[in-house]
C-alpha cells in the first residue's frame, strides 16, 4: 500500500460522531493513509465524479470508498450505481460500511458491485472491535487504480 | 335472520286489527238495524190487521143491525137466526179485539165506550127481535123507532172511524220507520262491503310492500354474505401491515437511537484514554510543586473525571440494554412463526427443567395438569411465553412462602386456554394493567429486571391469536391466563 501512489481513503458518512470514530480506529490499526470525509451524498459525489461527472480527474489514482447507505440527501447505492455506470469508476474499490443487516439489501449492493459489506455493528465495543478489523484488512488489501 | 321491528311490520297488524274492528262495528249496526226493521214491520203488520179487524166489527155489527131491521120489518126466521150468529160473532170480535186496541195508544176510556156502545146496541136488538119473535110486533117497531139504535150506531161508526184512522196513522209511521231503518241497513251493509274491499286492498298492498321488502332483504343478506369474508380478509390485511409498521417503526427507533449513543460511547472512551494521559503526566510532576492549582488538578484527575464517567457509563449501558430490548422485541415481533404440533404438557415439562431459577433451589413445587390441551401453533412463541411466567412465578415469590405453581389448561371453541396460578407475593390492582407495558415493574424492586418479560409475553400471545390477562391479590398470589388459537392461522404476507 505504501507504494508511489498512497491509497486514497474517501469516506461518506453522515454522522460526524462515527466519521470521527472510524477515523481514529483506522489510524489506530496503522492505517496511515489519507482520509478524505464527506457528510452526504453529492458532495461525495461532486468530488469522485469531479465537475465533468465523469471521475475522470482521479485517472490513474488509487482510491478505496468507505460507503455508508443512510445518507440524508441520497441512498449510499444511488452513489455506488453512478459509480459503476462511470468509465472511470466502475473498478474502483468500494466497501459499504453500514448498519442495515436486511440480507436483501446486502444483497442488491453486491450485485450492484460493492466489493465488501461490513455491517456497523450498533453496540460500541462490536463497532469499536469491526472498525479495528477492517483497518487491517485494509493494511493489506490491494487496491485499483482509477482508470 | 332476526328482523328488527319497523314501522312496516307494526302497521299490518294495526291497520288489520282497526279495519276489523270497524268490520265489526258495521255488522253489528246492520244487526241493530235489521232488528229495528223487523220490529217495524211487525208493528205495521199488526196494526194494519187490527185496521181491519176494526172495520170487521162494523161489519158485522151493521149485518146484526141489517137482519134485526129485516126480521122486524118481515118476521122472517131466517133473519132472525142471521142477526143470532151476526150479534154473536160481533161480541166475539170485540172481545178478541179489545186488549189489541190498548196497543196501538187507543185510550181506555174510548175502549170501554165503545164497549159500553157494542153492548148497548146488541142488548138493543136483542131486545127487539125478542120482541119480534115473541109476537110482539109493534112494541118491537116501537122499540127501533125511538132512535135509540141509530144513536148508539152512529158514535159506534164514529169510534170506529176514529179508531181506524189511529191504526192507519200507526202502520204508515212504522212503515215509514221501516222504509228508513232498510235504507241504514242498505248503508251499513254497503259501507262493510267497500271497507272490506279497502281492507284487502290494503292487506294485499302491505303484503306486496312486505315481501318486496323481505326480497331485497335477503339479497342484501346475500350480498352482505359475499362480501364479509373479503371485508375481513382485507381488515385482518390492514392490522396486519399497521403491525408490521408498528415493529419496523420499534425497530428504526431503536435503531436509530444506537447510532448517537455509540457516539456517545466511542467519545467517552477517547475521554477516558485522554484523562488517562492526563493522569500519567500529573503523576511526572512531583508533588507540592505546582500550588493550590496542582490539588484541585489532582482532585479533577482522581475522583471528579472517574465519578462522571462512572455514571456515564453506568447510564449508557442502561440505556443500551433498554435499547437492546426494544430491539429485540421488533425483531421477536417481525419473526415469522412456523405452526407446528405442540403437546403443551411435554412443553411445560420442557420449561420447567430448564428455567433458569430452578425449581430445586428454590423448593418450588410445579403442578402441570395431566389433561393440557395439544395444540398447533409457534413452539419457539409458547416457550417465551410459559417460561417468562413460570419465571415469574418462581422470582417473586412471597418471601418465606415455597412458590407452588400450578398448571392447567382447557380448550373453549378454536381457543386453548391455560392457567398459570402461583402463591407468589401478588400484584397490587393499580398495577394489573401496568405490568404488560414495557419496562414497567411493580412492587417491591428486589429482584433483577428489566419490565420486557411481561409485555414480550403480551406482544406474543397476540401475535399467536390471543390475549393474557391476569389476576391477582396482593399477598396471596396471581393467576396468569393465556388465551390462544389451537391452529395458528399463517400470517398474510400480502403486500411485502
Amino acid at each position: 500500500m505504501t507504494e508511489v501512489k498512497p491509497v486514497t481513503i474517501v469516506m461518506v458518512e453522515d454522522d460526524e460522531g462515527h466519521a470521527r470514530l472510524i477515523e481514529k480506529n483506522i489510524r489506530r490499526a496503522g492505517v496511515t493513509n489519507e482520509i478524505v470525509p464527506f457528510l452526504n451524498g453529492s458532495s461525495a459525489l461532486t468530488y469522485l465524479l469531479g465537475e465533468d461527472g465523469t471521475g475522470a480527474r482521479h485517472g490513474g489514482r488509487p482510491l478505496l470508498l468507505l460507503l455508508d447507505l443512510n445518507l440524508p440527501d441520497m441512498t449510499g447505492i444511488n452513489i455506488l450505481e453512478r459509480l459503476r455506470a462511470s468509465d472511470h469508476m466502475r473498478r474502483m474499490m468500494v466497501i459499504v460500511l453500514t448498519t442495515t443487516d436486511d440480507p436483501s439489501e446486502i444483497h442488491r449492493c453486491y450485485d450492484l458491485g460493492a466489493n465488501v459489506y461490513v455491517t456497523k455493528p450498533m453496540q460500541y465495543e462490536a463497532f469499536v472491535n469491526a472498525i479495528r478489523q477492517l483497518g487491517l484488512f485494509l493494511s493489506v488489501v490491494t487496491v485499483p487504480e482509477v482508470a | 335472520m332476526a328482523t328488527e321491528p319497523t314501522g312496516f311490520s307494526r302497521t299490518v297488524p294495526l291497520s288489520l286489527f282497526a279495519g276489523a274492528l270497524l268490520l265489526l262495528g258495521l255488522v253489528l249496526a246492520s244487526l241493530v238495524f235489521a232488528a229495528i226493521a223487523r220490529e217495524d214491520s211487525d208493528e205495521a203488520l199488526h196494526a194494519a190487521r187490527l185496521n181491519n179487524r176494526t172495520v170487521l166489527l162494523l161489519s158485522l155489527l151493521q149485518d146484526a143491525e141489517t137482519s134485526q131491521r129485516g126480521y122486524i120489518l118481515t118476521g122472517t126466521r131466517a133473519y132472525f137466526s142471521d142477526f143470532q150468529r151476526a150479534a154473536a160473532l160481533a161480541r166475539l170480535q170485540f172481545n178478541s179485539l179489545r186488549d189489541d186496541l190498548q196497543t196501538v195508544s187507543i185510550d181506555e176510556e174510548t175502549i170501554k165506550r165503545l164497549e159500553t156502545l157494542v153492548s148497548l146496541k146488541l142488548e138493543e136488538m136483542k131486545r127487539s127481535a125478542n120482541m119480534q119473535a115473541a109476537g110482539d110486533h109493534e112494541r118491537a117497531v116501537a122499540v127501533v123507532t125511538t132512535g135509540e139504535g141509530r144513536r148508539l150506531m152512529l158514535e159506534i161508526r164514529q169510534i170506529i172511524a176514529r179508531i181506524a184512522a189511529i191504526t192507519d196513522t200507526v202502520g204508515f209511521r212504522k212503515t215509514r220507520h221501516l222504509v228508513d231503518a232498510t235504507w241504514l241497513l242498505l248503508a251499513t251493509i254497503a259501507g262493510g262491503a267497500i271497507l272490506i274491499v279497502l281492507l284487502v286492498a290494503g292487506v294485499m298492498h302491505l303484503v306486496t310492500v312486505r315481501s318486496r321488502q323481505l326480497e331485497a332483504a335477503r339479497h342484501a343478506l346475500v350480498e352482505y354474505n359475499d362480501t364479509l369474508e373479503s371485508k375481513i380478509r382485507q381488515r385482518t390485511q390492514y392490522l396486519e401491515r399497521a403491525n408490521r409498521e408498528l415493529q419496523s417503526y420499534a425497530y428504526i427507533v431503536s435503531h436509530d437511537l444506537r447510532a448517537p449513543l455509540v457516539n456517545i460511547m466511542g467519545f467517552t472512551s477517547e475521554f477516558e484514554r485522554a484523562a488517562d494521559v492526563f493522569k500519567s503526566f500529573l503523576q511526572t510532576v512531583p508533588p507540592g510543586s505546582a500550588g493550590e492549582i496542582e490539588n484541585a488538578a489532582r482532585e479533577a484527575v482522581d475522583i471528579d473525571i472517574p465519578e462522571a464517567l462512572g455514571f456515564i457509563h453506568s447510564s449508557m449501558k442502561r440505556m443500551d440494554e433498554l435499547i437492546s430490548e426494544i430491539l429485540k422485541l421488533a425483531r421477536a415481533g417481525s419473526r415469522q412463526f412456523h405452526p407446528q404440533v405442540i403437546d403443551l404438557r411435554e412443553l411445560f415439562e420442557e420449561i420447567v427443567a430448564t428455567s433458569k431459577h430452578g425449581a430445586d433451589e428454590t423448593h418450588a413445587t410445579i403442578e402441570i395438569a395431566e389433561d393440557l390441551p395439544v395444540v398447533e401453533t409457534d413452539r419457539l412463541a409458547l416457550q417465551q411465553v410459559f417460561g417468562n411466567l413460570i419465571d415469574n412465578a418462581l422470582k417473586y415469590s412471597f418471601v418465606g412462602r415455597a412458590p407452588y405453581i400450578k398448571v392447567s389448561g382447557k380448550v373453549v371453541g378454536e381457543e386453548a386456554i391455560i392457567d398459570v396460578t402461583d402463591n407468589g407475593r401478588g400484584i397490587a390492582e393499580q398495577d394489573l394493567e401496568r405490568i404488560f407495558e414495557l419496562f414497567r415493574r411493580s412492587g417491591q424492586q428486589d429482584r433483577p429486571g428489566d419490565g420486557v418479560g411481561l409485555s414480550h409475553v403480551r406482544a406474543l400471545v397476540r401475535r399467536l391469536g390471543g390475549d393474557v390477562t391476569v389476576r391477582s391479590v396482593l399477598g396471596e398470589g396471581t393467576t396468569f391466563t393465556v388465551a390462544f388459537a389451537t391452529k395458528l392461522r399463517p400470517e398474510g404476507r400480502e403486500g411485502e
